[in-house]
């Protein structure tokens, strides 16, 4: 569990932007993975299936947030942008920060695939696995999202 | 501008910034173990090798085999079934032309019997020469 329970909670964390909030959707895929573990046919690695429920588990997570607090989808930038500035576990300077702020303005499914490539530096097959896209359609996403991400960082600076 | 911008990403590198609490996972992890349900399911669960390529396609050549088999047997069994030589006459377009000849008749059957056997034994039986219809009158005139 150790080994997978640091990768695993990074990424939620980067999709929830509340340490708290990461810890219970993290405990959240664990039970997931446990009580489904007779449908993992170990045809994919273990990791793979583990981020796989991860990232669901995150956007459910959000989708129900949003429901609870009546939030539109337009308000969620907002909304993650308040989390950051308010997370009191942070360990990094100003351009750290203004480049989760950035993050947290692209699409949930373009965030996804820039966290797990720019931060993880996960390899296009493996997110391809994970997020049922083809490499070809990550790496446009990916490049559109560094593209957007450079430009907001640019008006900012 | 675009060289200005890679470099903001280059000068912020990889890092996001993010921290959990000293101990964070260790406490995690101690505490996933301990509210995780009894599932007998999960423990017996093993995960299994992917498969090689042969045991992907064995189900379909077994398959095959079986149909080959199947298709093999029928053959055998209707070869077996196929009707013998029909050796009767009537079926038999030779002979029944041999056997309306009559001189094929004289000259392969009659002949090859001992006529006088033949016509002791029907005087024995009280049956006369006249009697015998259809006889050849050749024959039967050295017997009158």
């Amino acid at each position: 569990m150790r080994e997978y329970s640091e990768p695993l909670y990074w990424q939620i964390r980067r999709m929830v932007e509340s340490h708290d909030d990461a810890s219970d959707v993290l405990q959240n895929t664990f039970l997931k993975a446990w009580q489904n573990i007779e449908n993992f046919r170990g045809e994919a690695k273990l990791s793979t299936w583990l981020y796989k429920i991860a990232l669901n588990e995150s956007i459910t997570f959000l989708a129900r947030e949003r429901k609870r607090l009546n939030r539109s989808l337009d308000d969620e930038e907002s909304h993650l942008v308040n989390l950051i500035e308010a997370d009191e576990w942070i360990d990094g300077d100003e351009l750290a920060l203004k480049l989760r702020k950035a993050v947290a303005s692209l699409p949930e499914k373009q965030r996804m695939v820039f966290n797990m490539k720019y931060y993880d530096d996960m390899k296009y097959e493996q997110m391809s696995e994970i997020l049922g896209t083809s490499v070809g359609a990550l790496k446009a996403s990916y490049h559109l999202a560094v593209k957007k991400i450079e430009k907001m960082l640019g008006e900012v600076n | 501008m675009k060289d200005k911008d890679n470099n903001i990403l280059d000068k912020i590198g990889r890092r996001d910034g993010l921290a959990v609490p000293e101990g964070f996972f260790e406490d995690f992890a101690r505490r996933m173990q301990a509210e995780l349900p009894e599932n007998p399911d999960a423990e017996n669960t093993r995960v299994l090798a992917p498969k090689t390529f042969w045991e992907r396609v064995r189900p379909f050549v077994y398959m095959a085999a079986m149909f080959a088999g199947i298709w093999c047997m029928l053959k055998m069994f209707t070869l077996m079934s196929t009707s013998p030589v029909d050796l009767s006459i009537d079926n038999n377009k030779i002979l029944t032309e041999a056997l309306s000849d009559d001189n094929f008749v004289y000259d392969h059957f009659i002949d090859e019997i001992n006529q006088n056997e033949i016509f002791d034994e029907m005087y024995d039986d009280s049956i006369g020469v006249d009697d015998f219809i259809e006889v050849d009158s050749l024959v039967l005139d050295q017997y009158r």
